[in-house]
């Protein structure tokens, strides 16, 4: 160190022994002023319930303040130390402020992870509802795809029903056809049969022979349940006409009882004799005569269908197959 | 500026000379010297300089401290430590002011975050 510099020190050094000597100012300066609001302030405010160590720490700092103020300590000395007493007094503020908003924010990071996780369980449930909701969607069209394959197998069998059956009535008719001779009247459907093939001469019992021809009109007969049936005896003139009606409706009634114990319902079913009434061909000639004498089964047509009653008009009286 | 290990040399020198004043602070220890150098590096560090307010009492520390070096050069210790004390204070206070600034911006980004999360999810559900 050079002269300069030591005798600066020493100068300095005494100035400082002679102002130690000055008493103190007698009214506070405003730095301390300052630093008794500072505190004021600073305990009024959020530091006294966040920050309690720190304002201590602040009243701390300006009691000594004070204490310099208050004994001999000159006006640098409180300047100062009211200086950093006031600084004190803020920070304990700016702490307890810093506190406060820790919490917050720590307070909204919590909101918001809740938030995420409400919001990931909700999302989570609606994937479940929807793939629940996806997984009835696809068991109602499959169980309505099996409903209409189910329907469509139904109807397909009961087409293909439809279809054996009109097959088995084709079958019984053709088989019938081609021995017998089978007429659409306004009777109904006429099946004549000749007695030549069913009876031995004047006899009224079914020959044995005749059996599989009988056979086949049961069966014709039923296919169509629903319609009635009405046999008929028929003969030539030859014999007298008593003789013949009593032979006709004989005739009439062994082929009625074959056909009833050949599955006939009974109910269905009558036999009438119409001796040589009703002759279809001359009875001059062997030809005729042997045409004459048959046995007609009558396959009636389904009755018309009743109308309902209307108010105004008498119901009409219902065709009975003509 | 001086480091703190030139200045202390620089005292202890004086020291032995026997021209520090015998009074309220005597010797200044490296320790008192670098308290609040740290500090101000410490504010410093924490972004005191981005915020207006931290940065008002930055720079209050950094002239503190310039003002108690000049006065160890001069042989005012006592006055030095309180410098020292000043400049102490206000970088402890730009160093909070500067950590409340960051603790609201926290707080601001996390409200931010509470209402992107709802408009997303009203979003979705439109």
């Amino acid at each position: 160190m050079n002269t300069t510099t030591l005798r600066r020190l020493q100068i300095l050094a005494l100035s400082l022994g002679a102002s130690a000597l000055l008493a103190c100012a007698t009214s506070p300066p405003d730095q301390l002023v300052a630093a008794r609001d500072a505190y004021r302030s600073a305990a009024a405010g959020p530091a006294s319930t966040s920050a309690p160590d720190e304002l201590q720490e602040a009243q701390k700092a300006l009691a000594r303040a004070e204490q310099s103020y208050a004994g001999d300590g000159d006006d640098t000395e409180v300047t100062d130390l009211a200086y950093v007493a006031a600084r004190r007094a803020e920070l304990a503020t700016v702490i307890a402020n810093r506190r406060v908003a820790e919490r917050r924010a720590e307070d909204l990071h919590e909101q918001r992870q809740r938030l995420s996780e409400q919001l990931r369980q909700e999302a989570a449930k609606e994937l479940v509802a929807t793939k629940d909701a996806l997984e009835e969607a696809s068991r109602r069209t499959q169980d309505a795809t099996e409903a209409k394959i189910q329907a469509e197998r139904e109807a397909d069998a009961a087409r293909a029903e439809a279809r054996a059956t009109k097959e088995q009535m084709k079958e019984a008719r053709e088989k019938l056809a081609r021995w017998a001779e089978m007429v659409e009247t306004r009777r109904g459907t006429v099946i004549t049969l000749s007695s030549g093939i069913l009876f031995a001469t004047a006899k009224a019992d079914v020959l044995a022979g005749a059996s599989g021809r009988l056979d086949d009109v049961a069966r014709y007969l039923q296919q169509s349940p629903e319609r009635r049936v009405r046999v008929e005896g028929h003969t030539d003139t030859a014999g007298g006409s008593s003789y013949n009606q009593s032979l006709s409706q004989a005739r009439a009634d062994a082929v009625r009882s074959y056909l009833v114990t050949h599955g006939v319902s009974p109910t269905r079913i009558t036999a009438v004799g119409f001796g040589e009434t009703r002759p279809v061909a001359t009875n001059d000639t062997v030809e005729g005569r042997a045409n004459n004498r048959r046995v007609e089964i009558v396959l009636e047509p389904l009755p018309a269908p009743v109308p309902p009653p209307v108010s105004d008009s008498p119901p009409p009286i219902p065709d009975e197959g003509e | 500026m001086r480091s703190p290990r030139t200045l202390t040399i620089m005292l202890g020198a004086m020291g032995a000379l026997g021209l520090l004043t015998a009074g309220c602070a005597t010797t200044l220890s490296a320790d008192e010297i670098a308290e609040p150098k740290a500090r101000i590096a410490a504010a410093e560090e924490a972004g005191a300089s981005e915020n207006p307010e931290a940065a008002l009492h930055l720079n209050l520390a950094n002239d503190q401290f310039e003002r108690a070096s000049k006065l160890i050069e001069l042989g005012e210790n006592a006055r030095a430590a309180r410098f020292l004390d000043r400049a102490s204070a206000d970088a402890e206070l730009a160093l909070e002011l500067a950590h409340l600034d960051r603790t609201r911006g926290e707080a601001r980004d996390a409200m931010r975050g509470i209402h992107e999360l709802r408009r997303a999810h009203d979003f979705e559900i439109r």
